[in-house]
């Protein structure tokens, strides 16, 4: 089980589920395609590391690591 | 029950504007959503011989919202809850079905007739989408389109005339496990007034982990809803978008790049726009100025009333035309750059440095036109998503100087320091980022959420805008523009125009003549109240100079020019050999003569934009008399760069917020002008007066926590005041 800012650039993943994340962004997150069971690929990442751009049902989402710290996710290897 | 009104609702990006733009046409209106400072657009059209009202509700990914920020799905969630009458149009795009079903289904509990317009269908390969099983499935009629291209159309118009047979009923069973659905009939039946929708909302608010339950098990169906209708896979992102990011997003070149569109940005809206405005600026002057002057004249009106009409009325009509181009070019540049969907891959890049600022990435582009004018800078601010963001960009625009402004620093350092002056110009600028930078700090801790907005965004594919639909948008922005800032600078010119032209004479208050005008007499009264900042009571031009300044900084230069030099005002004598046509003529000449000096500012666009000034020779010498030190004329310029910027970029602030903020932003600018510039002198002439400037020291000490005091105090007070939005 990994977070997200352990991932690198091309990396696949599968989300577990959303540990400690706070209700408020998760309810955001579920609007944008993320929910368990998602698979995600961190397709860009910013200069100086953050934010990262990843792919998840088909859409390309920016997000800070922060905001996304607490989703456990599942990497693919 | 009347079923006449038609509800866009559907994921932002998914086609909905195209779709509300090819229903509508230009049958248009655009104002905002009571209460707020979001964009509400309406229009109409006739079907059958019946009128149908459209409403396109802000985009929206999910109608269970928590936090103030997603101020677009609450705006939409709202609507949709106490909405009794009217049909809802969820348009879903074809190519990302699975994310779009998943606010259909939140739609269907609520239990309105509905229509799922699928679009962007040419995205997909033609039979991967079984429809029809699709509308089996959902319970609602589906309908297929392109809206770009106006394939599908008629069937959707079929549906809309059949809306009448649309049954509300949900006929979609989700699967919630047995809790939820015990804990929200249990609310239903202890408030008989609440619908299914809402009651699932408020479980999942109360309820630690409920909302997590809910989303598994509406993604759940909407995967088997998906697995059942599409014949195949999704297509992945389109190779085009997949190129331009490796360029737009790429580690190193993204950066780089991204400075590079907003030179071009600059250079499109202030150097382009700009080389249109000084025919906009002389044409309306001689419609609404000298040419009404002279029709006065001619009808022998006094000339108070003149002065009203002529240099109070028509400055104004003057003025607020004069921003046309510059606006415009900005608004079509942005609204270029937001169609492609570039914006999202600048707010990406920029980030990480704005949020040390305490700003989401997209407000760069605000505050970088803010160098340019101030007045786009602050109306671009509309395209920030969160209204806290866009209050605070818009009161930290104001610091950033405009081209007026250099355009008055560049005249004093000319005559005060000849050697070394740029460097004082860049101080001056970053003195002005520094303030701007303390505002947003002061804001976030008083009046506004201390929170960072979240960068959750997509980001779209990027596709090429429609010109017309460019135009169009921009148009109506401008008219709004002109509506709106008109109503503020219009009264205000009024006021200061006629009473820089009236002067006090032996025969009473006239045009021309001899005496100082009115605006003279009110400068010399208030001049004491300068002194601090090191204006010598002698100095009353400088202060008209900076009253005049609050019309608009172009003017500055020439009100110190001629009250220097000692002349009288505009006079009329000039009306009488004032000739229309030769000053049209004149006015539309400036155009190629601007635009071939474009050359030049290709290498510096903000040192290009400045304006055409210089003082006078005579004046130039006289002026050294009057400002006794070089610490003074620092402490002016101080003052020039942040104190109230002009009444324009004010009427865009009452636009683009509210009231309550275009006053906060005079005080403040103005507060924190005075302190500064008044800080600067007083620790720069100690020498000369130990005492008293300890003591003003002391005094301003004290005011800056009083005021702090002040504001955190009534905080909960002025919040409220705050977040009253402009009505449409």
């Amino acid at each position: 089980m990994v977070a997200i800012s352990s991932m690198k650039k091309g990396e696949r993943a599968k989300i577990i589920d959303f540990g400690q994340t706070p209700k408020s962004m998760r309810m955001r997150l579920y609007g944008l395609g993320f929910c368990p069971g998602a698979e995600l690929v961190i397709e860009h990442i910013a200069p100086l590391g953050c934010p990262v751009a990843v792919k998840v049902g088909g859409t390309l989402i920016s997000l800070r690591l922060v905001e996304f710290q607490h989703v456990r996710l599942k990497k693919y290897e | 029950m009347n079923n006449s009104t038609l509800v866009l609702v559907g994921n932002p990006n998914s086609g909905k504007t195209t779709l509300f733009n090819g229903l509508t046409g230009s049958d248009q209106r655009i104002g905002n959503w009571p209460g707020v400072t979001v964009e509400k657009k309406q229009g109409s059209f006739c079907l059958a011989n019946e009128q149908i009202e459209v409403i396109d509700l802000p985009g929206a990914y999910t109608l269970n919202y928590e936090q103030i920020d997603s101020l677009d799905e609450r705006i939409a969630a709202n609507y949709i809850t106490d909405m009794q009458e009217g049909v809802l149009l969820n348009v879903v795009d074809a190519s990302n079905l699975e994310r779009h079903l998943y606010l259909t289904i939140q739609l269907l509990e609520h239990n309105l007739p509905m229509i799922v317009v699928l679009t962007m269908m040419d995205k997909v390969t033609s039979k991967a989408i079984d429809v029809d099983k699709l509308s089996e499935k959902l319970g609602v009629p589906v309908v297929a389109v392109c809206a770009h291209k106006a394939k599908g159309l008629d069937d959707l118009y079929t549906a809309i005339t059949h809306r009448d047979d649309i049954s509300a009923e949900n006929s979609v069973h989700i699967p919630y496990p047995k809790e939820i659905k015990t804990a929200v009939y249990d609310k239903m039946r202890f408030n008989k007034q609440l619908s299914y929708a809402q009651a699932l909302t408020e479980v999942q608010q109360e309820q630690q982990d409920a909302d997590i339950v809910v989303a598994d098990a509406r993604y759940g169906l909407v995967r088997e809803f998906c697995k059942t209708t599409l014949t195949m896979p999704q297509k992945n992102t389109s190779s085009i978008t997949k190129l331009l990011d490796k360029l737009f997003l790429n580690r190193f070149l993204g950066l780089p790049f991204f400075l590079f569109i907003m030179y071009l940005m600059f250079f499109t809206a202030i150097n382009v726009g700009g080389a249109f405005q000084e025919c906009f600026d002389l044409s309306s002057e001689a419609i609404f100025v000298n040419g009404l002057a002279s029709v006065c004249l001619k009808l022998h009106m006094p000339d108070v009333i003149t002065a009203i009409l002529a240099y109070g009325l028509g400055k104004g009509l003057n003025t607020v035309l004069t921003f046309i181009p510059v606006i415009g070019a900005m608004f079509l540049f942005l609204s270029f750059l937001e169609g492609t969907g570039y914006m999202a891959r600048a707010a990406f890049v920029v980030d990480r440095f704005m949020r040390k600022i305490g700003l989401p990435g997209k407000a760069f582009v605000p505050l970088i036109v803010g160098f340019g004018c101030n007045v786009p800078g602050v109306m671009a601010t509309r395209t920030l998503e969160s209204e806290k963001d866009r209050i605070l960009t818009a009161m930290m625009s104001p610091f950033m100087s405009c081209s007026a402004r250099l355009a008055i620093f560049t005249v004093f350092v000319s005559v005060f320091f000849p050697h070394g002056g740029h460097n004082i110009v860049f101080a001056l600028y970053l003195i002005g980022i520094l303030v701007a930078i303390i505002t947003g700090f002061f804001l976030r801790g008083t009046l506004l959420d201390k929170s960072l907005t979240p960068l959750l965004m997509e980001l779209p594919a990027y596709h090429m805008p429609r010109a017309n639909v460019l135009l169009r948008q921009t148009w109506g922005r401008l008219k709004h523009f002109v509506k709106r800032a008109g109503r503020v600078i219009v009264p205000v010119c009024m006021c200061l125009g006629a009473l820089n032209v009236l002067n006090v004479t032996a025969t009473g208050v006239v045009i021309g003549g001899e005496g100082d005008s009115v605006l003279s007499y009110i400068g010399k009264f208030i001049t004491p109240i300068f002194e601090p900042i090191g204006l010598s009571h002698n100095n009353w031009p400088a202060t008209v100079g900076l009253l005049m300044g609050t019309l608009a900084k172009e003017v500055v230069i020439a009100t110190l020019n001629t009250l220097y030099s000692g002349l009288a005002g505009i006079k009329p004598a000039a009306i009488e050999n004032f000739q229309f046509w030769p000053s049209m003529v004149e006015a539309f000449q400036t155009i190629p003569a601007n635009l071939s000096s474009l050359g030049d500012a290709l290498v510096n666009p903000i040192w290009a934009s400045r304006a055409d000034q210089a003082l006078k020779p005579e004046v130039a010498g006289t002026i050294s008399a009057y400002f006794p030190d070089l610490a003074s004329v620092f402490a002016y310029l101080l003052f020039v760069l942040l104190y109230v910027p002009c009444i324009s970029t004010m009427a865009a602030i009452k636009k683009e917020l509210n009231h309550f903020w275009m006053y906060f932003s005079l005080i403040w600018t103005t507060v924190i002008a005075y302190m500064t510039s008044a800080v600067f002198y007083q620790m720069a002439t100690i020498q000369q007066h130990y005492m008293s400037s300890i003591l003003f020291l002391m005094a301003f000490a004290a005011m800056f926590y009083f005021m702090q005091f002040v504001v955190k105090k009534n905080s909960v007070t002025l919040i409220g005041m705050s977040q009253k939005g402009c009505s449409a």
